[in-house]
């Protein structure tokens, strides 16, 4: 269906314009796409991953090391296809892929082999992204909770509804998690004092 | 705080959008997905099964070698002769007694009635006494063609039985075995 002016306006489409008819339709769509998947058609596969691939390098960028995000977030794409026939609600792909994130995470911290520490004497890095670097170490020093969401959004690009929409939470849940986050984030990144 | 900018990205807040722009450099770069042709879409199930599967073959074949190795043992260390008795009532209590002992040797007093504190029959193992265990070195050739009684007999019959038996399936098991490794 066209999106224009005068459907919107119109009491029966104005009805499926809506946020909500949105998610139902994103969902349909979701179940119909891990279905093909399913079925071993790497199109979709491509598809899914070109949707989800965001969301999951937000999920793995809240808890591991820059460098090491990409090969996660392909792992976490190949473990999900070998087990996506064990998936029983299709339209919850999105709370799945984000816990299979979340534990490819873990484990690589659990499998990491133990590192030396660089000397604290080492001449300060004058790096351009520095300031870059310290928002995401405060912003991974954040609880759980908060630390996702303000990811995929600061990070991502991704509005509060499509936060919702890829990690199968709640958009209330994102919007309060969104705003304590970021009043705890400009608190750590000391910008209320600043503006005094 | 600009909330609604926060949530739809509708408006602006310069403070959230200085953020933004500083973390664009960690932003995902779409890339090709990983290579999955070569992955089944289902494939998770199908190692299982077949590792189960492998895992139980290995258990029964471990299990008949270990059957058959000890049975071995036994006719190697007690050729002369096999007595396996018996179930005895003892006063209130049974005695089970087994072990090899030559013919020659036997002590019907052994069998004597064993009192023990137990008031209720229970069960206890007891090994038969053994008096000398024939060695390689002190066996005769004549040991071979020692007399057996018709309970021992029966006994040797049965041991036979047994092991015809277990080497039958162990070759239904090597034979399993190597059609899976096919």
């Amino acid at each position: 269906m066209p999106d224009n002016g005068l459907t919107s306006r119109l009491p029966f489409f104005a009805g499926q314009n809506s946020p909500g008819a949105a998610a139902v339709r994103a969902k349909e769509q979701d179940v119909q796409l891990v279905e093909r998947v399913a079925n071993g058609d790497e199109t979709a596969f491509a598809e899914f991953y070109r949707k989800f691939s965001p969301m999951v390098h937000g999920v793995v960028l809240a808890r591991v090391r820059r460098e090491d995000v990409d090969d996660i977030v392909q792992e976490v794409f190949l473990s999900a296809f070998r087990s996506i026939h064990s998936l029983r609600e299709h339209g919850a792909v999105g709370g799945w892929l984000a816990m299979i994130a979340r534990n490819k995470a873990a484990e690589f911290y659990r499998r990491e082999k133990p590192s030396e520490e660089l000397p604290e004497d080492l001449p300060e890095r004058t790096n351009p992204r520095s300031e870059a670097h310290e928002i995401l170490d405060v912003l991974r020093s954040l609880p759980e909770a908060y630390r996702e969401p303000l990811i995929l959004r600061l990070v991502e690009g991704m509005s509060g509804q499509e936060i919702a929409d890829r990690t199968n939470l709640t958009p209330e849940s994102v919007r309060v998690n969104l705003c304590r986050g970021m009043v705890l984030l400009r608190q750590k990144l000391g910008i209320e004092e600043r503006k005094r | 705080m600009n909330e609604e900018y926060l949530w739809s990205k509708n408006g602006g807040d310069a403070e959230i959008e200085r953020i933004e722009s500083a973390l664009k450099a960690f932003r995902h770069v779409e890339s090709a997905p990983p290579i999955v042709s070569a992955v089944p879409a289902n494939a998770a199930a199908q190692p299982k099964a077949r590792a189960r599967f492998t895992w139980r073959l290995a258990l029964a074949f471990g299990a008949g070698v270990a059957v058959f190795v000890s049975v071995l043992g036994l006719l190697v260390q007690y050729p002369e002769g096999i007595a396996l008795t018996a179930l005895r009532s003892a006063g209130g209590s049974f005695e089970i007694r087994y072990g090899f002992e030559p013919a020659e040797e036997k002590k019907p007093e052994q069998s004597a009635p064993v009192r023990t504190h137990a008031t209720v029959p229970r069960l206890r193992f007891a090994a038969a006494s053994v008096a000398r265990r024939p060695t390689v070195s002190n066996r005769n050739p004549e040991a071979a063609s020692v007399k057996l009684t018709a309970e021992e007999r029966e006994a040797y019959e049965q041991l036979m039985l047994a092991l015809s038996i277990t080497g039958s399936k162990l070759k239904l098991v090597q034979d399993k075995v190597n059609g899976s490794d096919d």
